[in-house]
């Protein structure tokens, strides 16, 4: 009998000690009780997935650095405040409104559009052609 | 695992919100360029294409073999065929100018542009004759027809050159009447605010009156391109003329221009 009550007892441990022996051998399986729908990944697949996900974040974030080094590069405003033979000007330049200099521009075009004109049309000069086939 | 993903989610979102793709070059029509290249490109094939059908012909014409006969007779389709080709480049540069045109009105073009058209499609009937001929001695016949149809050709040609080059000139006299607008704006608040408006009485006035002066030259021109009691090159060298002095008047103007603008500032 006394034998019998030890063994019980023994076997009433290892009942308790079950639930968390199993934790520590397949936690995933404890974790994942009750929430469905969820996949069940396990702590590698996971590392793998954010890795991934961490590489295609800086793949994306290298090609916008790349596209804005580019695109700043074309849109770089040409440096108007050098001045010729490394003059330094003694007083600083009245500012120019911004619609003054936009008109003096388009004048200075049309100027240089007009000391040049007909660009396209004097390249068209009906061609010279050699039409004495005689046979 | 959901929060990382909708996290993540949202973070490329926000880092691509402000990335905008290279946008391609939309070619909504013919560039003059685009028209002029293709046409010396065909004015390239055309000097190679003559030199071998010249070499062809005089070898026929010296040994007179069938094998330098089937050369002759290749090489001279070969080259007629790109004479209309070179031919149709040209039309077809003519036809973009002139749409590209903003000077000019389509009532002012259409009637040239068809004229253009009208060769084209003559050079194009040519071409179908000269593939379905079957003898040498027929390319004397075609040659003579090209040369008939190119002289008409050319004169039209000319004259639409020189329809294209007004509207250029005119195109300038609307840029400018456009900046005396806004040259009237600058000054009415220049003299609001006090400052010695001597220059600006003068200005506008030399301005206007060199500007219509063109505009009258211009109109002068397309009267005379549109007449008909002249030769193509007499109506040219006519309109070129009032052009040179509207192109004068023009440039003077837009030095009234910048002395204004020099007093604004």
């Amino acid at each position: 009998m006394r034998i019998f009550k030890r063994d019980l007892k023994k076997m009433e441990n290892q009942n308790l000690e079950q639930p968390s022996q199993i934790i520590v051998q397949n936690p995933s399986l404890n974790a994942n009780q009750g929430k469905k729908g969820l996949p069940s990944v396990g702590k590698r697949s996971k590392r793998i997935f954010l890795i991934l996900i961490a590489l295609i974040i800086g793949v994306i974030l290298i090609i916008i650095l790349i596209s804005n080094i580019q695109n700043g590069s074309k849109n770089k405003p040409a440096d108007t405040n050098t001045t010729p033979n490394n003059q330094t000007s003694t007083q600083s330049p009245k500012p120019i409104p911004a619609d003054l200099q936009n008109l003096n521009t388009q004048i200075e075009q049309a100027e240089k559009n007009l000391l040049d004109p007909y660009q396209d049309e004097s390249k068209l000069n009906p061609p010279l052609v050699d039409l004495k086939v005689e046979f | 695992m959901l929060k990382i993903a909708v996290i993540l989610f949202l973070t490329v979102s926000l880092l691509t919100a402000n990335y905008s793709p290279p946008v391609a070059p939309v070619f909504a029509q013919t560039t003059n360029k685009q028209a002029l290249d293709d046409y010396f490109f065909q004015l390239e094939i055309y000097q190679d294409s003559h030199s071998d059908f010249v070499i062809a012909r005089d070898s026929y014409k010296q040994f007179g073999t069938l094998a330098s006969k089937t050369e002759a007779f290749n090489k001279t389709k070969e080259y007629l065929t790109q004479v209309t080709t070179l031919l149709i480049s040209y039309d077809n540069a003519i036809i973009t100018i002139l749409a590209n045109n903003n000077g000019l009105t389509n009532e002012q073009k259409d009637p040239y542009v068809l004229k253009v058209k009208d060769h084209k499609t003559n050079f194009g009937n040519i071409q179908i004759r000269i593939n379905q001929i079957k003898r040498l001695e027929d390319f004397n016949q075609i040659a003579g027809d090209i040369e008939t149809e190119k002289q008409i050709h050319d004169e039209n040609g000319e004259v639409a050159v020189e329809l294209s080059k007004i509207g250029y000139i005119n195109s300038n006299i609307l840029s400018l009447n456009q900046y005396i607008g806004l040259i009237d704006v600058k000054i009415s608040a220049a003299k609001r605010s006090g400052k010695n408006v001597s220059y600006f009485e003068i200005g506008p006035q030399e301005i206007r009156k060199r500007l219509t002066s063109s505009n009258e030259l211009v109109a002068k021109s397309l009267e005379i391109i549109a007449s008909t009691d002249r030769t193509a090159s007499g109506k040219v060298a006519l309109a070129d003329q009032n052009l040179s002095e509207a192109q004068k008047q023009l440039l003077e103007a837009t030095s009234f221009f910048k002395e204004i603008i020099r007093n604004l500032i």
